[in-house]
């Protein structure tokens, strides 16, 4: 009963509500068997777009296809996909076992067959044991496992997620995380899976898209996305990132000098191709890219330490400076006798890795 | 030692508040057992008469057939109807929703005197004013409210996503109503069953008017033998009323759990 799983194309789809837009023209391609996040803050249209992948929106306009075939029109119940959500809606009037079976009793598949595939799906998920339990004598990673294995049993032609280890602690998630990993690599089955929080979308996707206020900001790799971010709100939205509002002052052979409230920072030319002087930008630099300077004088930022936080691996520092948003820097030091040797409120000077940040002109902001 | 007084006195309370409740019916049922022909209390003397002639009085028993035909009759219509308003007021908007709940609930605020008089006026016009139809059209009209209410209580607490889960593993519009939402709507329609039911059978005021010779209800049927007889099979008839509901209740309880079907408890 293994199928090769559909390639999923969503076509200039719009979704509007009365005077407000969710989701704005967005197209783009899910291949078959691979796994897509839709990463973004809530409002951001990407619960929008997976329910009308599922079908139980319609598209204002736009088209969706499943494998090439034009599914727009086609009802949530002929369009066989696997649905998890984020309170599993598992049917507690049903055990574990009849929950499994509930689609292939739909698609009036063989009873013998049904059998034999929910004890194969228990032993994807790892709860034979559980068969007749119901919903309610389950734990919530338990309920999650029954959930995506009621979704993959049908085949689907993708596997959609919206947000579903939300309602899980810290180490199941991570656990859990691993798990729909492993499924969906195992039984090769197109994924798209919702959710807000960026560090799981790195992890799990192949590809990610990042989403808001109804557009897709940037679809690529995770790598990609977190090296290089095509634009502001992509760089700020995934992982720590300190952003310092900078104005451009100079070109100089192959660098571009750019003058913030208190320093500068000298960046390559590339990172601001087209840019003149006077233009208003911001500079973005990821924690792990900035560093402290030997001697205060050699830097061109310097700032006050404000805080350290102890991270068990490494620890945050927080640096005071007045062209920083919320006006502080943040720094991750492996340097866990940092606060002796710069105490709170000390002077530091501070060097960054210009090769990568990433530079973005105030008018791509949003 | 403060405590205990304070559940102690808690609990008189509760059994003081009870008792007050129960006391007519049980001073009906020490009457049932006198021997002389006089509702007197306390009895003389103690005897079973008057339970054979509750048990064998034709009125009595043409009554309890009509209440029973009546009451079978309302339980299924008024859930019907009641269930299937009650899922589209849910469901859907719609103008004149508002309107539509007050009119349905109106049997609420209208007294049954003045709905009897309305239906028996109404129902003569048409001829139907003699039939067990105008009773159960009646009985349907009082007991909607609460039938209503009920299944409504319990479609709020279904989430519709178990809905839209099941469409999406292929279930068509009738396959989740029939798999899914009217399982979990259970224990809703099984209290309406149990409020059209009781209050149908127990029904006195309106069905005064729309009942006629031979249709009469029992309550109805009581009502005019106490009119002509002042003797104990009344009180009879009533201990074997209120044996044989609470036998109902225990069964149905034992069997469904009335706490979880009436929704007073959660399903664990």
């Amino acid at each position: 009963m293994t199928k090769v799983s559909s390639t999923v194309r969503v076509d200039k789809v719009v979704k509007r509500f009365g005077a407000h837009t969710a989701l704005h023209e967005t197209t783009l391609t899910i291949e078959s068997g691979s796994f897509m996040a839709l990463l973004g803050p809530s409002g951001c249209g990407k619960s929008t777009l997976l329910n009308m992948i599922a079908g139980f929106l319609s598209p204002t306009s736009g088209s969706i296809y499943f494998d090439g075939t034009d599914v727009t029109q086609v009802p949530p119940y002929r369009r066989r996909v696997g649905m998890v959500f984020q309170n599993y809606a598992l049917f507690p009037h049903m055990t574990v076992a009849q929950n499994l079976a509930y689609g292939l009793k739909m698609q009036r598949v063989a009873r013998a067959t049904i059998e034999s595939e929910v004890r194969r799906i228990l032993d994807v998920i790892k709860l034979a044991r559980f068969a007749d339990r119901y919903p309610r004598q389950l734990s919530g990673g338990q309920q999650q496992r029954v959930a995506i294995g009621r979704a993959v049993i049908i085949n689907p032609h993708v596997l959609l997620l919206d947000e579903p280890l939300s309602a899980l602690d810290k180490n199941l998630r991570a656990n859990m995380q691993v798990e729909i990993k492993d499924i969906q690599a195992r039984l090769g089955i197109t994924t798209v899976f919702v959710t807000h929080d960026q560090s799981e979308a790195l992890s799990l996707a192949d590809r990610l898209a990042v989403m808001s206020e109804g557009r897709v900001r940037q679809l690529a790799s995770p790598a990609e996305i977190y090296e290089k971010p095509a634009n502001a709100f992509v760089a700020s939205f995934l992982g720590d990132i300190t952003r310092l509002d900078a104005v451009v002052d100079t070109h100089r052979g192959d660098e571009i000098r750019l003058k913030t409230e208190d320093g500068f920072v000298v960046v390559p030319k590339e990172k601001l191709a087209g840019s003149r002087p006077g233009d208003r930008c911001n500079v973005f630099i990821r924690p792990e890219d900035i560093f402290i300077t030997p001697t205060v004088e050699e830097a061109s930022i310097t700032g006050q330490v404000q805080m350290y936080v102890y991270q068990g691996s490494h620890v945050d520092l927080y640096v005071a400076n007045p062209s920083a948003q919320e006006g502080t820097l943040l720094l991750r030091l492996s340097d866990t006798g940092a606060a002796q040797k710069w105490p709170v409120g000390s002077r530091i000077g501070l060097g960054y890795r210009a090769g990568k940040v990433h530079v973005f002109g105030e008018e791509h902001a949003q | 030692m403060r405590t205990k007084l304070a559940s102690f006195a808690g609990k008189a309370v509760v059994v003081l508040l009870l008792g007050f409740i129960l006391l007519p019916a049980l001073v009906v049922a020490v009457v049932a057992f006198n021997q002389a022909s006089l509702i007197s209390f306390p009895p003389q003397e103690l005897s079973l008469r008057w339970f054979v002639r509750a048990l064998t009085y034709r009125d009595f028993q043409k009554g309890f057939y009509n209440s029973v035909i009546v009451m079978c009759a309302t339980a299924v219509v008024s859930v019907v109807i009641g269930g299937t308003f009650a899922y589209v007021i849910d469901r859907y908007t719609f103008a004149g929703k508002k309107l539509l709940e007050a009119v349905l609930s109106s049997s609420l605020v209208i007294p049954y005197f003045t709905i009897g008089i309305g239906f028996l006026i109404f129902t003569s016009q048409i001829g139907l004013h003699r039939t067990y139809a105008v009773i159960v059209l009646t009985h349907v009209v009082l007991v909607l409210p609460f039938v209503l209410r009920s299944v409504y209580v319990s479609l709020r607490g279904l989430d519709q996503r178990l809905e839209l889960a099941a469409a999406g593993l292929g279930a068509s519009p009738w396959q989740v109503l029939v798999t899914i939402t009217l399982p979990l709507m259970t224990p809703g329609l099984f209290a309406g069953v149990l409020f059209a039911a009781i209050l149908s059978f127990n029904e006195f005021t309106a069905s005064i008017f729309i009942t006629a010779q031979g249709t009469q209800t029992l309550p109805v049927a009581m009502y005019n033998y106490v009119r002509e007889y002042a003797d104990p099979s009344m009180a009879a008839l009533s201990v074997i009323f209120f044996v044989l509901t609470t036998v109902l209740l225990v069964l149905m309880n034992m069997s469904l759990g009335l706490g979880k079907v009436l929704a007073i408890v959660e399903r664990e």
